[in-house]
Parts: structure tokens; sequence; C-alpha cells
């Protein structure tokens, strides 16, 4: 990162190819809708480009920092779209290729979850992040981020146990 | 289904490989946004050298106060407006798309603009040297009123957006018939 602060185009491109599935797929599992995932991708991705002199290690973990970037690009195309995304159902066709069944009926509960609670729940259980880092991504207390994900998996097992 | 086997459960969801032309879309954005901003750093060096010269000059000779033939007309305060252009493309189902450089669009199919500009400017856009377009823009982002339609047969041609800091050039492939 110390590189990418410093221009480097390569370090760039490196910590881009390293963190671009995992952010596309937070960005799908939030917009659920394509063209506002493609959006959120590349927004956030130019955001941290715009603030990578900003960012210090004594904030946190740079994928922390990145996710919280990339949540608020979500929640501002959520915004600017003015009303609620539809639950992507079909749409994921395209993303889901192994297991297809089961990783569909995955997904659908997850776009079930209210956002808050699917924010929290995606960095921890799909990208493997700890309360620490998920509070810090979207900027809530450590006890909050364990509660999100603690009320998540609670509602996720309903949702599982009904399908 | 215990916390653990429900997270590894859905662990294996994974990421998402986005597609390659929005890796590639991105990857050109940032490029771009870099070549800008070290355009904006020799800008800023080359005012700075500037105004250093005219300081000297004045040192030498002072324009005489109040004499017209003497005054000079400076910048209007908005060449420095910085302006995104998004481009779409509406077909004439009405359905709407990425304009997506390269790509051969049909006759019917209409251009669409949107800007984003850091303040109000005064802008235009042209096709081959030609106005589609010319007005102010608001700061934010900002609808153009007009869209271009397509003709048949109509050949390539290059738009630029014109009055910001800097010109917005993409080309548009010939039509086919």
């Amino acid at each position: 990162m110390d590189a990418v602060r410093e221009g480097s185009e390569a370090a760039y491109a490196t910590l881009f190819e390293r963190h671009r599935a995992g952010l596309y797929g937070y960005a799908l599992r939030m917009t659920r809708q394509p063209e506002a995932a493609d959006d959120v991708f590349q927004e956030s991705f130019l955001r941290v480009h715009r603030a990578r002199a900003t960012w210090s290690s004594h904030e946190g973990s740079f994928r922390s920092w990145l996710y919280r970037i990339a949540t608020n690009a979500v929640r501002d195309r959520v915004r600017a779209a003015a009303r609620r995304p539809e639950v992507l159902g079909e749409a994921w066709e395209p993303y889901v290729h192994a297991n297809h069944t089961e990783r569909l009926e995955l997904e659908r509960a997850l776009a079930e979850l209210p956002d808050t609670l699917r924010e929290a729940f995606v960095l921890t259980a799909v990208l493997g992040m700890d309360h620490n880092e998920v509070a810090a991504a979207l900027d809530i207390s450590p006890d909050n981020a364990r509660a999100r994900v603690s009320r998540a998996r609670v509602r996720l097992r309903e949702l599982l146990e009904v399908s | 289904m215990t916390d653990t086997e429900l997270d590894t459960m859905f662990a294996d969801l994974g990421g998402v490989a986005p597609p390659e032309a929005l890796s590639a879309r991105t990857l050109a954005a940032v490029r771009s946004e870099r070549a800008r901003a070290a355009w904006r750093v020799r800008l800023g060096a080359a005012f700075g050298m500037a105004a250093m010269a005219a300081m000297s000059l004045m040192v030498v000779r002072a324009p005489e106060a109040g004499r017209p033939e003497t005054m000079v007309e400076r910048g209007s305060g908005e060449s420095h407006a910085v302006v995104d252009l998004r481009v779409a493309v509406r077909r004439p189902t009405g359905e709407l798309s990425r304009f997506t450089p390269g790509e051969r669009y049909a006759a019917g199919d209409t251009l669409m603009f949107r800007l984003q500009s850091t303040t109000a400017v005064d802008l235009k856009l042209l096709r081959n040297g030609a106005v589609v377009w010319e007005g102010r823009a608001p700061a934010g982002p900002f609808d153009l009123p007009v869209g271009y339609t397509l003709e048949a047969g109509e050949p390539a041609a290059v738009f630029t957006l014109e009055g910001a800091s800097e010109s917005i050039r993409f080309p548009v492939r010939a039509v086919g018939p």
C-alpha cells in the first residue's frame, strides 16, 4: 500500500487484482443489481485511488478501509436510485456455476437480510473479516458488529429452514 | 447448525469475478485520473512560473493605471472546472445501456450524455467540430437536454466536450446501413 500511496501503477494493479473478486461480490450482494454493482465497483477503486494518500495503517487494515469506501459507494448508489433495489433473483444466474441450486438458495437467503445485517455478515462469513475489521469497515463498534452478525445468523437459519 | 458450519457454507460462495470489460474500464479510469492529475500539476507549475515572470516585469515597468490599453482581461474563473462525461445509448425500444467505445451502434440508437462538474461551467459538445449542444452546466450531475440519434450510413465521428479544464474526446464507429 505504501507503493500505491506513492503513485506506483504496478502496485495499484496488484492491489486491484487481489481485491477485485471480493469487492465485486460484495457490490453485487449489497446492490442486488449488476449494473449498480458495476458502478459501485468502479467508483470504489476510483475513490481508493483519489484517497490513497489519506490511508494510514493506524486506522486499521487496508481491506477494512477498502470496504468502508465500498460500503459508502453502495449507500450513495442506493440513495441516488431513490428506490429499494429488487431482490437479485435470476440475475444471479451468470455468476453462479458449481452447486447451482444450493448456491442460488444461499444468495437468495442473503438477499432477504436487511442491509445492515447483510453487509456485516458478508464481510464476516464470505470475506473472512474479524469483528474489528467489520467494525472499521462499517464505522460501528466491534460490539455492534458482533451483534449484527449474530442477528444475521439467526435470520439466515430461519430462511434456510423454510426453503 | 453451528455458527461455524453456517459461516463455512456462506464462505464457499466466495468472491465474484467482475466482467473483464469492467476491470479494464476501471483500470483505464484510474489511469486517466492519474494522467489528469499529472497534467494539473504541470499546469500549476506553469502558472507559477508565469506569475513569477509577471511580477518581475512589474518591477521593471509597472503598467500605468487608468489607461484601458494597459489593462488586460484575465481568466473567467471557470477554466478549472473538472468535468466527467458519461455516455449511454438508448435503443429505439427504450432500453438503456452504457456506451462502449469500439462497439458498432445501429441507426436509431441515441447517445445520451450525463455530466458531473466541480463548478458551473459553459460547455460545448461537438461532433467532428460541429456543435451538438452548447450551454451552461451547473455544478454536480447534469443530463444534457439533447441526445444524438445515429443515422443509417453515418461515418465514424469524434465527439468532443470543450470548456472544462481539459477536453474530453470519444470516437463513435460508423453506423451500419
